[in-house]
């Protein structure tokens, strides 16, 4: 079998992928293995499929695969290196991937790996952060971010007659929306996905951007990654998208629960498995156990197990938590256990993962349990990355456990979850109320109801274990790598970025206060551009002939006078000036060397010691000199 | 609160206002409360923490010597010696004002004893006292043994009377204190307005960035104030800057930097600074609020707390009383102790 990891292609829920055409199979070699999946596959999601699932190793710890961590790829012998979770899988092609390896040498062990085998300490950045852009485009507004909320602020300008720039990272329009479903009679997500979808392909005045990654903001400008298909080939390109008025809906990123080995390979947030699922057909084994703190959480769980996926366990933080998707649940017998949470994960036999659960506020294994996934329902943190480098503030919501948005930028809106709305019906609106709002329309109110929140249990915090088990627990997803055992020199050293998530987690963990997390989060979001080389130099200062800093500095009116000893030596400026009698104190000097001196130096003298003495010592960087008044000058 | 009474309540966060409340409760027996906030680690520091001023005035150097001294002694005796370094300090002249400038603080710091070298445009200033900001925690915790009562700043609130007096309330209740101190730029830009600071402060915009590791500097720390620049090499070869002003921050900071460019930074923060137009302290009290001030010393603020706190005990020597009265913000004239300014 050479995609262990694929659903069936009529897997309940549409989990036999629907990116995917299944009639058009594909091969493609990565590091010198080859990988096959189908039309429609990305790198990574054929990656996964075939079972290759670990990036490599930070330090001694595998840390998994998944679309904010994966590495960069190019065609063997080109340097165009593309993010493998936004490159498509195209037939034939052979690609590198980025990055110090381990064992380099031993290939033929590293093609049945399930591990791109990446020394993880050292991570390469992309090159393009850097690059200028290749082409710019201008539009009335640009939308970041093609889910619902951006859908909708893009429709409700291009029905108002604007031009309209579209991003959307992948290669598909939504967000997350499908993953929460629909509540009561409302429209499905899907429904209002593909309504609102069919409506921007009407019209003329719209160009979406897909595999567009937005990195950078500068004013009214952004930089854009964007991945493109040029005669069969992939290409990335930087775009420049120039509009006066910015509509940002780029959602929020569920987080993971603070445990030892939650960056396993196998380990994975929900959102994360249910697009895998939806999109890709992709899985892991034949076993799961979901961790949750939501009700959500069990949506995703009873799916999977209408897929074929064996549901273990779900295992929830809260006590008896109430939900339509528990009695689901308990009505489909899955085995759920209240008021736990992981407490570690390590690495099993044959690929799989002991997963060792505690009673919540306990550090003593209650079970353990050994599945093929852990998938981590957590808590969502809006995606605020751009808007702080538009330069948003933003500060945290201790009631909401979140980083949220402070303030306002007058040309930038922000929409859907992001601005921290949760219903589809509120997500939608705030789009159109962002776009109308931009373009100096009124827009009503958003009501965002939710309706189940009166009969179902609310959301519980990050689950955090406890200290002491082993293995790292790492903060967030993602590139930043901060972990729970970072000490406080680590922290204090800044030497890397830190994500929301991590900054989030950092408060929860009582690490950070409360009230420094927005601007740490700030400070390490949106450090600011590249430094280029500077030849910028200070605006030229003349020396002052009578410095403001010496006023008093030796009595009223002191003297000039022109000091020498043997007719040769000169006094460089600063040198203190002693009577010949006087200690070396500066705070009894009688005067100061001023001006220089083809001999000697011009000196300015307390007038009540030129009254007493005519020989001085002039304390030089070299040692002390005699010295003698040659001439006497103004007064100064 | 309770009606609790005080001698001193000191408002700030900076290094500068726990050691002032510490030496004050401890040395001087007073009753004190400190209204500020421990930053958190993650936090980029807002100063460099050195004994090292670009002041002209002996007398200056002197207070700031014997602070640094002081400082020593007292951090020895808490367990605290991991919390003080030592470093040698690069100043620029690149101006032929600053340099000039820098010619008489290279003689002072000789004439002092203190260890230099100059090396083109630089003026070395060998082994200045330095407090580590990965000691904080340390220093709180020894606050703690010093009888200093803590209120966080959330709880806390400066009002100005009609008459100008200023009174402090804590969770709803009034504050009974002998004086009160606002003792960081922090505090004095949050309570106490534009109108009631005196004309000789101005406020300052400031950024504090940290870089990717760059080629070694020259010195561990230098400044440069004609560029408005600080820089500090910190261990991983990352260099942690202040910069001064709002117009040409990258430029200004790169044109000092040894690369390798293009330079990746990896945190920037922006805050105010406050500093007096003629480049020299003030210390008193503002009239008619009757706060006490310390305002415009710099990075070298902590170690004027000792001296600073004998004031405020009403114990100084008499070199500190000639000092502070001619910084005192009430001074008509201050001709006599004006700095350079850049």
């Amino acid at each position: 079998m050479t995609q262990p990891n694929r659903l069936v292609a009529d897997a309940a829920h549409q989990f036999g992928g629907v990116e995917l055409d299944r009639s058009k199979p594909l091969s493609f070699r990565v590091d010198g293995r080859t990988i096959h999946g189908f039309a429609g596959d990305t790198v990574l999601s054929a990656l996964l499929a075939n079972g290759v699932d670990s990036f490599g190793q930070l330090g001694e710890t595998p840390l998994g695969l998944g679309e904010d961590f994966a590495p960069l790829a190019s065609q063997r012998g080109a340097a165009d290196a593309l993010p493998i979770d936004r490159l498509p899988a195209l037939d034939g092609a052979d690609l590198v991937t980025t990055g110090a390896k381990r064992r380099p040498w031993r290939g033929l062990l590293r093609r049945s790996s399930p591990s791109l085998d990446h020394v993880l300490d050292r991570i390469t950045e992309p090159s393009w952060l850097r690059d200028k852009p290749a082409t710019t485009l201008t539009a009335d507004l640009l939308v970041i971010g093609g889910g619902v909320a951006g859908l909708a602020a893009a429709d409700a300008a291009c029905a108002a007659g604007r031009t309209v720039i579209l991003v959307e990272r992948r290669p598909w329009l939504g967000g997350d929306a499908r993953y929460f479903g629909a509540v009561g009679d409302d429209e499905t997500p899907e429904a209002a996905i593909a309504r609102m979808s069919a409506a921007l392909a009407a019209r003329p005045n719209v160009t979406i951007l897909f595999r567009a990654d937005a990195f950078a903001m500068y004013g009214t400008t952004a930089h854009i990654h964007q991945i493109e298909l040029v005669d069969g080939a992939a290409r990335g390109r930087i775009v420049a998208v120039t509009a006066q008025r910015v509509v940002l809906a780029t959602g929020s990123r569920q987080r993971l629960g603070i445990f030892a080995g939650n960056r396993l390979p196998g380990v994975m947030t929900a959102i994360a498995a249910y697009h895998l699922a939806k999109r890709y057909g992709v899985t892991r084994g034949q076993s799961a156990l979901v961790a949750t703190q939501s009700n959500f959480g069990y949506r995703l769980a009873l799916r999977l197990h209408d897929a074929g996926t064996a549901v273990l366990r779900i295992v929830d933080t809260r006590l008896t938590p109430q939900s339509r998707f528990v009695d689901f649940s308990k009505a489909s017998g899955l085995m759920l256990s209240s008021g736990q949470l992981p407490l570690a994960v390590t690495a099993g036999r044959h690929n799989a993962l002991r997963i060792a659960l505690a009673n919540a506020g306990t550090s003593v294994v209650a079970s353990e349990l050994d599945a093929d996934r852990l998938i981590v329902s957590g808590a969502w943190q809006p995606e605020l990355s751009l808007w702080m480098l538009a330069g948003g503030s933003v500060e945290w919501n201790a009631a909401q456990g979140r980083l949220e948005a402070r303030g306002q930028i007058e040309h930038l809106a922000l929409a859907g979850s992001v601005a921290g709305f949760r219903s589809m019906g509120a997500t939608i609106e705030s789009g159109q109320a962002g776009a109308a709002r931009l373009f100096g329309a009124t827009a009503a109110p958003i009501e965002d109801i939710d309706i189940a929140a009166r009969f179902e249990t609310a959301d519980a915090p990050t689950a955090i274990g406890p200290t002491g088990a082993v293995g790292p627990a790492f903060l967030d997803t993602g590139f930043t790598l901060a972990r729970r055992d970072d000490d406080a020199a680590e922290a204090q050293a800044h030497s890397r970025r830190l994500s929301l998530g991590d900054v989030a987690a950092s408060v929860e963990l009582k690490r950070t206060l409360p009230s420094d997390a927005g601007a740490i989060a700030e400070e390490r979001g949106a450090p600011g551009v590249d430094l280029v080389a500077s030849d910028w130099t200070s605006p030229a200062a003349p020396a002052p002939a009578d410095p403001s800093w010496l006023t008093g500095r030796f009595g009223p009116e002191p003297q000039r006078v022109h000091l020498v000893v043997n007719g040769k030596r000169r006094f460089e400026i600063g040198a203190l000036v002693y009577a010949n009698t006087s200690p070396a104190d500066p705070l009894l000097a009688a005067g100061v060397i001023v001006e220089a001196a083809p001999v000697g130096g011009i000196a300015l003298v307390s007038r009540a010691v030129l009254k007493r003495t005519d020989r001085f010592i002039v304390e030089t960087l070299r040692g002390p000199s005699p010295a003698r008044i040659a001439t006497v000058d103004a007064p100064a | 609160m309770d009606g609790t009474e005080f001698d001193i309540v000191i408002v700030g966060s900076a290094p500068f206002a726990r050691l002032l409340a510490g030496w004050l409760a401890r040395d001087h027996g007073k009753r004190v409360a400190l209204i500020g906030r421990q930053a958190s680690p993650q936090r980029l520091p807002r100063s460099l923490d050195m004994a090292l001023g670009t002041a002209t005035r002996p007398e200056t150097w002197k207070m700031l010597r014997s602070g640094a001294a002081e400082t020593q002694h007292l951090f020895a005796a808490a367990g605290l010696a991991d919390a003080l370094g030592h470093t040698d300090v690069a100043v620029s002249g690149d101006t032929a004002a600053t340099a000039v400038a820098l010619d008489h603080l290279a003689h002072l710091a000789m004439g002092l004893g203190m260890a230099g070298r100059s090396e083109g445009q630089l003026h070395v200033f060998g082994s200045i006292a330095m407090l580590r900001p990965e000691a904080e925690p340390k220093l709180y915790a020894w606050l703690g043994t010093t009888g200093v009562t803590h209120i966080d700043s959330d709880a806390a609130s400066l009002a100005f009377l009609r008459s100008g007096l200023a009174e402090l309330t804590v969770s709803g209740e009034k504050l009974v204190a002998g004086q009160i101190v606002v003792a960081d730029d922090g505090a004095l830009l949050d309570s106490v307005p534009e109108a009631q600071r005196p004309e000789q402060l101005r406020v300052v915009p400031m950024t504090a960035t940290l870089t990717a590791p760059v080629r070694r500097l020259s010195a561990p720390l230098i400044h440069f104030p004609d560029r408005g620049v600080t820089m500090l090499q910190r261990a991983g070869d990352g260099v942690l800057a202040l910069i001064a002003g709002d117009a040409d921050v990258e430029a200004r900071l790169a044109s000092v930097l040894p690369g390798p460019f293009p330079l990746k930074r990896l945190a920037t923060s922006r805050f105010r600074r406050i500093v007096s137009r003629d480049g020299a302290p003030l210390i008193g009290r503002l009239k008619p609020s009757r706060l006490f001030i310390a305002a415009g010393l710099g990075d070298a603020a902590a170690f004027f707390a000792p001296a600073v706190a004998r004031l405020l005990a009403g114990t100084p020597t008499d070199d500190e009383k000639r000092w502070f009265a001619a910084r005192d913000p009430a001074r008509p004239s201050r001709e006599l102790v004006a700095e350079i300014v850049p």
